[in-house]
């Protein structure tokens, strides 16, 4: 069985203060701390390309541990803003900029917010299948790239990152596993988020009700499923696209405010990087040996997953 | 009618969080109840949840108070 060995992320030092757009969207403290719970949203610098956030956040997991570049043999980045104009993949690319060996596997997940959930559940099975021992598996997804600065709608939430989730079989690294996902779909509604024009639009009113009714439902089947209450999850760390929607759905689903992580404040909601960059806060902890991810977004999809200490 | 227009205000009050809503504030814009659009988003799907009723974007400028609110409803529920 592979798990999780391991995570790292790279948030940019650059960034926009959503306090200095207060007259220009008619907002005020209140609605930026309350409801967005977004500060600034961090902004990756001029020149910069997504392979480039995955190379930092792969230095950064070698601070943290012996990740040895040379003995990866599965490389997986999940964006939807690749690099150039997404050919190569930006697997290819971070692959080339790693010198990772040729025997490695690379290939990129187009999918948003939903994407770390559903990709971890692709990657831990593909290197299963195949014998693989050391996977790598990125998120980078730098909306900076496609939102348009007057879009209230847009440009209060989102911010620029990266993560770096370490994959290895239990025994051999793994401190995590997932032991069950679920999956969904509504491509009827796939409008609601949208990037058509070559600028992000969000109907966010539909991507609101989405969220609020379908990731409880899904939630509450994986915890049956597993036969898991709430009491016994120790964290459920939900996609971070606002304050607002985390609250919405903690309070839907009657969770302990304790028990709903958010990170937004620092650098906003990161699309496929958000969940692994709470995970990356929690991992370590000992007290903690079950979790529940949920992503929900783009597509529309939605998918969540239970985590459990290997 | 009357007891519709108390319904939707209790609503408003728990979904948006706002003080008691009194008969003399059925006629007053939510907005200047202090409720944004992310609260008239929540209180939207509630409404929704709870009548059974939709509410297409291009109806939501128009209901912009407790009493268009109820007149909304009370035209379209069964």
């Amino acid at each position: 069985m592979i798990g999780i060995a391991q995570l790292a992320s790279y948030i940019p030092e650059g960034f926009e203060s959503n306090f200095d757009k207060k007259t220009r969207f008619g907002i005020d403290d209140a609605f930026i701390r309350d409801k967005l719970g977004i500060d600034r949203v961090s902004r990756m610098a001029a020149g910069d390309e997504p392979s480039d956030l995955c190379v930092r956040a792969f230095r950064a997991l070698q601070q943290k541990c012996q990740a040895d570049i040379g003995k990866v043999d599965c490389l997986v980045v999940c964006t939807q803003n690749p690099d150039g104009n997404g050919i190569p993949h930006t697997s290819a690319v971070v692959h080339g900029k790693l010198a990772a060996q040729d025997a490695c596997a690379a290939f990129d997940i187009g999918l948003g917010c939903s994407g770390y959930v559903s990709a971890l559940s692709i990657v831990t099975a593909f290197m299963a299948a195949n014998g693989l021992k050391n996977g790598l598996l990125f998120t980078a997804d730098p909306y900076s790239r496609i939102i348009d600065p007057s879009d209230k709608n847009t440009v209060l939430l989102f911010g620029d990152g990266a993560t770096v989730t370490l994959l290895q079989p239990v025994g051999a690294g793994a401190q995590w596993v997932p032991t069950k996902f679920l999956f969904g779909t509504r491509g009827a509604q796939g409008d609601a988020i949208n990037n058509r024009s070559g600028q992000l639009q969000m109907n966010g009113r539909a991507v609101f009700n989405f969220s609020a009714t379908i990731v409880p439902t899904q939630i509450r089947a994986l915890l049956e499923g597993e036969n898991l209450t709430v009491d016994k999850v120790d964290r459920f760390l939900l996609h971070q696209g606002s304050k607002f929607i985390i609250d919405t759905l903690a309070a839907r689903l009657g969770l302990p405010p304790e028990k709903v992580p958010n990170n937004l404040a620092a650098h906003g909601n990161t699309v496929s990087s958000s969940i692994p960059l709470l995970l990356e806060q929690v991992v370590s902890d000992a007290g903690i040996q079950t979790l529940v991810l949920s992503g929900f977004g783009v597509g529309l999809s939605w998918a969540s997953a239970v985590l459990k200490r290997a | 009618m009357d007891s519709l227009k108390s319904e939707v205000a209790k609503l408003v009050e728990q979904t948006c969080k706002v003080p008691p809503i009194g008969p003399n504030d059925y006629s007053k814009l939510l907005k200047a109840m202090g409720i944004d659009s992310l609260d008239a988003a929540s209180l939207f799907l509630a409404v929704m949840e709870r009548y059974a009723v939709e509410v297409p974007d291009e109806q939501i400028e128009h209901l912009n108070s407790i009493d268009s609110i109820a007149a909304y409803i009370e035209a379209r529920r069964t």
